[in-house]
């Protein structure tokens, strides 16, 4: 009986809690305003090639580097290829290259941040190579390592993974830390609970707020790296369109085709904006980093 | 007291740079194929290879090699460009100055753009100005620096014909010649550190803005901006100049890449250069130059607290 009434107690102190955080998400505008944004470049990538028309290897000799008009939006590139059909494939690609980073660190990253916080005998074998990792400026690192295994799409997902791991890492670590020391974590420990138990029941839906946070950044960070690495020769290889590829053709007809700067740059900062409002959106509704 | 924290630092740091040295020259001797094979060309013979490989001490096992590098390294030593035909260490110190003048004036102008907006945006918390700033912090975060240095090069050299459009020109050759060509790009990299920087100041001196020593301050009849700058902002600068490392590093990175962009023959330069090429000793020293100079600073920056906040005890 008396544990019936705890246990009702509880319940309504959990619905309460659920309708706070709730609220906190409605009134979350730049949640709102990245989600909208992302949602708008998602439905562009997938469905405007498909409503419109639009090929982005067709050659057009006869409207080769011509700016803006009806027939081609984004204008044409030194082949005569419309313009906002290569942006448009391109953000697929960014798109593609930046969750796939964010899924596998998000992966590696939690496991092995979770080792590092639960065993004391892996924390500094993990961490000391996660410093090391972070002692390279990323994108540095990020064209040695491609130097390495060639250019290609799938490939800068590889590399970029490498190099934001250490981020995702370390957030689990830290975050991890602190919910080990919590009385319901220690409660489960004494309970006899296994260790993967008390991890993955306890301590992980404990982190997930700050988790997903950072990984919204590390989204926002590999459509950058990803242009980054196209756009300076060692990502994705031309024709295939990659916002940072087409850019690099672009600086070469700087003084003929300005507007070939233009869009995909555009592109990038809208996709990039999105996520990292997105991300701070989250941080204000999880109240990730103050508990006011 | 210095001292003893540098030491207390050392045997870790230690530890991480030769960790450092370590993914360096694995990751570029497991995957990178027979550096001979490649230095030779595609006609040259297996023998040949064979012969070349020796010379270098490319036969021997992966330790032996890179204890043979290491060596060097301390020594001063990096090896010899494949491409260049010099060594990788002249190589890095001929260019270093170009691109040590871009990063400073990069950072230079991050921190003056970035501390003045984050105080605006702090001291009219919650105006137009705040949400102006905030606003185009968040921007500038989210647009990559070799874009901007293309829309610089649209608006000032295109268009407009007030700057050159590419190049470089040293400053001891001609000052005004090396302005013009180094504002550009020093504003791509610059403007978007500038943002974390706006964010960081606004949110730390928000944070002390209402502490009791600041009401004390304006008590005893100190002006405004007396109370801002020297208390208010000292004591916000600590998480200030902890993300001005992890600036440091962003810079240098958007420092190479925008030396591709203006065609400015810096270490950034060279070094996508030598990724074209697959000039691995070029790649291996200059990331291991790089990561090394980025751990002293990371130290040195530690080392600062101390100068702004006399509390920090070195631990």
């Amino acid at each position: 009986m008396m544990a019936a009434r705890v246990e009702a107690a509880d319940l309504e102190e959990r619905a309460a809690a659920r309708r706070r955080t709730w609220l906190r998400f409605r009134r979350a505008r730049l949640l709102w305003l990245g989600t909208a944004l992302l949602v708008f470049a998602v439905l562009a990538a997938f469905l405007g090639p498909v409503l419109f028309n639009l090929h982005p290897y067709r050659m057009d000799v006869a409207h080769i580097l011509q700016p803006p008009s009806a027939l081609y939006p984004m204008g044409t590139d030194e082949y005569g290829r419309s313009v906002l059909a290569r942006v448009l494939f391109g953000t697929r690609l960014s798109l593609f290259v930046g969750v796939a980073v964010a899924l596998i660190t998000l992966g590696l990253g939690t496991t092995l941040g979770l080792v590092a916080a639960y065993f004391p005998s892996g924390d500094s074998a993990v961490m000391r190579v996660m410093d090391a990792l972070m002692a390279f400026p990323s994108i540095l690192l990020a064209l040695a390592l491609m130097s390495v295994i060639g250019p290609g799409t799938l490939n800068s997902v590889v590399v970029l993974a490498v190099v934001y791991l250490p981020a995702t890492t370390r957030v689990v670590r830290a975050t991890s830390k602190v919910a080990l020391r919590l009385g319901y974590v220690e409660a489960a420990q004494a309970l006899g609970a296994s260790r993967l138990r008390v991890l993955v029941r306890h301590v992980l839906p404990g982190i997930m707020g700050p988790l997903l946070v950072q990984q919204t950044f590390i989204l926002a960070y590999a459509i950058l790296g990803e242009a980054t690495l196209s756009f300076v020769g060692a990502g994705t290889p031309p024709p295939t369109p990659s916002l940072g590829n087409i850019l690099s053709e672009a600086k070469s007809v700087i003084y003929e085709a300005g507007w070939l700067a233009l869009y995909p740059g555009l592109a990038i900062a809208w996709l990039v904006l999105g996520v990292n409002l997105l991300g701070d959106g989250l941080r204000d509704a999880l109240s990730v980093g103050s508990r006011s | 007291m210095g001292t003893r924290f540098v030491v207390r630092r050392l045997p870790s740091l230690v530890l991480t740079w030769i960790l450092v040295s370590v993914i360096a020259f694995v990751v570029m001797h497991v995957t990178a194929g027979n550096p001979a094979a490649m230095m030779l060309g595609e006609q040259a013979s297996p023998a040949e290879v064979a012969r070349l490989s020796r010379v270098l001490g490319l036969d021997q096992p992966l330790p032996a090699q890179y204890l043979h590098w290491m060596d060097g390294v301390i020594h001063g030593n990096l090896g010899n460009s494949i491409y260049l035909g010099e060594p990788v260490l002249r190589a890095i110190i001929q260019r270093l100055p170009i691109t040590l003048s871009l990063t400073i004036v990069a950072l230079t102008m991050a921190i003056v753009v970035g501390v003045s907006a984050g105080i605006l945006a702090a001291l009219r918390q919650g105006s137009w100005v705040d949400a102006a700033v905030m606003t185009v912090a968040t921007a500038g975060l989210s647009m990559p620096e070799f874009w901007i240095g293309l829309m610089l090069i649209l608006v000032f050299a295109v268009d407009m014909h007030l700057l050159p459009l590419m190049g470089y020109v040293p400053f001891t050759a001609n000052p005004v010649g090396w302005f013009e060509h180094i504002i550009m790009p020093a504003f791509a990299i610059g403007f978007i550190q500038s943002a974390p920087i706006a964010r960081m100041t606004r949110s730390s001196l928000l944070d002390v803005l209402h502490a009791d020593y600041m009401r004390t301050a304006r008590a005893k009849g100190l002006g405004a901006g007396r109370v801002v700058l020297r208390h208010g902002l000292r004591n916000a600068a600590i998480p200030v100049i902890t993300t001005l490392g992890i600036i440091l590093a962003a810079l240098i990175s958007g420092a190479f890449v925008v030396e591709t962009v203006f065609d400015i023959p810096g270490v950034g330069y060279m070094m996508l250069q030598a990724v074209d090429n697959r000039d691995y000793p070029v790649i291996q020293g200059g990331i291991m130059m790089i990561a090394s100079a980025i751990l002293v600073v990371n130290l040195l920056i530690d080392l600062c607290y101390s100068l702004v906040d006399p509390r920090v005890e070195f631990r």
